[in-house]
């Protein structure tokens, strides 16, 4: 293989460019943390007590279910709701128009004013409880925010499909319907997994939001029960924890997600 | 077959093709993009069995053409019959009448998330409503015409553009086509995977399949083509036997493109 010194050079130069960058950040950073140890006491008693930190457990695990059974609720029927709006936004007919609106509004109102209306005004309103208390109500506004985001994101994933796939699948006489069906969204789906997992992140750190609707001691997810222990301790250590356990579920998603795209290279 | 085509909905008048009407009939067929007028009135009327090979330069509209006789692209003005089905007709099952015109794309438009074997059953499932053992024994009949039953389980992204190309026809002939539509059909294949692609519309042809195919490829035309259409302008400049109007083209257009390509 033929190589030459003005090869190289711009690769060294690069590498030495990243180099000294990261060198900078991690002494900035050792500077920053020997600054802080000097409060390390202090920290260590209101951020990072263990006395505290043992009291969470068993049942901080309660929330940490809760947190995860909300989001996979609402990000299930939310991308359900997303394909359904996507379908509608792109479809000729009068519902076009409903879409739009809804996308519209739920991406529009801030998710905490959203999660509030559906699980205080709404039953006001119409006078009704939402089976399982109002914090399913909460979850419902969560579904109808993730599936007026998620709806935009599908839609471009439909619109990346090459027109062609429409055409090989209605050429053999394939019908509207199951041509969207077996042959658009499988392919539209794929395309927008990074984007979709970026939505389910943001979603998991939206259902600490879900404090607004009001959690009986078993429905509370892990933001509310930090808050809560922050109340009843008297000390910030169960925020920290709760917030370790929010990377504990995020981090190895990414990795997940990582692996599936990598398995489904080959469908492309 | 006949049990699948037992298995199909009963059709409705209209929708029954006439076995003695021309397999594809045009008439005055005029195709507007916007101002540019792509289709200038083209009559065209092919008999059973024919092989009808369109050649002109690009931008001509013969693709278009192509593409308007399954109706991929809507006609302005003028008539499309399919074995006697006015396929404009806004009560013609148009679903129906495209499984029995097959059509292979310049880019073979394989459904890559699907297997070989599921690409070529899956309208036979949605469409014809054939059983599953059914469809898979038809598939594997027509990917062993085409030379690719070894290949059942492996996904487009694995095979050459000319096994792509050669799943893609079997993929058509699973349903069963009264005639096929070529688009184009070597066009983005490597020089050396063309031949595989051709040998297969060669057998076709041989079998009597009734076959229209845009194409460069001017040695197919002479040897297996039954008529050479030469499109330019949105036209038929000139027809006939493709070795005829290879060796002496009439118009002067004719002459011109044939000196370039030749």
């Amino acid at each position: 293989m033929a190589f030459s010194l003005s090869d190289i050079r711009p690769t060294l130069r690069r590498r030495f460019a990243r180099g000294s960058s990261y060198t900078i950040a991690a002494a900035v950073l050792i500077l920053l943390i020997i600054y802080a140890s000097r409060n390390w006491e202090l920290l260590s008693r209101n951020f990072f007590n263990a006395e505290v930190a043992a009291k969470l457990f068993p049942n901080i695990f309660i929330a940490l279910g809760n947190t995860l059974l909300y989001t996979l609720v609402a990000f299930v029927f939310g991308t359900l709701l997303a394909i359904l709006l996507a379908l509608l936004k792109i479809s000729k007919g009068p519902l076009r128009w409903f879409a739009i609106v809804f996308i519209e509004i739920f991406r529009g109102l801030p998710a905490l004013l959203t999660i509030f209306i559906f699980a205080f005004m709404l039953t006001m309103a119409f006078q009704f409880r939402w089976p399982g208390g109002n914090m399913w109500g909460g979850v419902v506004a969560l579904i109808f925010v993730t599936g007026a985001y998620s709806a935009e994101i599908v839609r471009a994933g439909i619109d990346a499909v090459p027109k062609g796939q429409r055409e090989a699948a209605r050429s053999l006489g394939m019908s509207g319907l199951p041509t969207t069906v077996f042959v658009i969204l499988p392919q539209a789906i794929r395309i927008v997994i990074p984007p979709l997992t970026n939505e389910f992140v943001l979603l998991l750190k939206d259902t600490a939001l879900l404090f607004i609707a009001g959690a009986t001691a078993f429905q509370r997810e892990l933001t509310t029960f930090g808050r809560d222990g922050l109340t009843t301790h008297a000390n910030s250590t169960p925020l920290v924890v709760a917030g370790l356990l929010y990377l504990l579920l995020t981090i190895p998603l990414t990795y997940l997600v990582g692996m599936l795209e990598k398995r489904m290279a080959v469908k492309k | 077959m006949s049990e699948a085509a037992s298995k199909s909905p009963k059709l409705h008048p209209r929708d029954t093709p006439n076995p003695d009407a021309p397999p594809i009939k045009v008439v005055d067929l005029h195709k507007q993009f916007g101002d540019l007028e792509v289709l200038k009135g083209i009559d065209l009327e092919i008999e059973r069995g024919e092989v009808v090979c369109v050649i002109g330069p690009s931008g001509s509209g013969k693709s278009t053409l192509l593409r308007s006789i399954n109706l991929l692209e809507w006609p302005t003005s003028g008539k499309v019959y399919i074995e006697g089905i006015d396929m404009l007709d806004p009560d013609v099952n148009l679903d129906r009448v495209r499984t029995r015109i097959g059509m292979v794309f310049q880019q073979f438009n394989l459904f890559p998330h699907m297997t070989v074997l599921r690409n070529v059953t899956i309208a036979q499932l949605k469409v014809l409503g054939r059983t599953k053992s059914e469809a898979t024994d038809i598939a594997e009949a027509m990917l062993r015409r085409v030379g690719l039953d070894d290949k059942l389980h492996a996904y487009p992204s694995q095979l050459s553009g000319g096994q792509q190309q050669r799943v893609a026809i079997a993929r058509s002939l699973a349903m069963n086509p009264d005639m096929m539509l070529f688009d184009e059909p070597t066009s983005s294949l490597d020089p050396e995977l063309v031949g595989e692609v051709l040998e297969v519309m060669r057998n076709l042809a041989s079998e009597g399949m009734t076959m229209m195919v845009v194409t460069h490829e001017m040695g197919f035309a002479r040897e297996v083509g039954t008529r050479l259409i030469f499109m330019d302008d949105g036209q038929i400049l000139e027809q006939g036997d493709p070795k005829e109007v290879l060796a002496n083209p009439q118009h002067a257009r004719t002459q011109s493109f044939l000196s370039k390509v030749l």
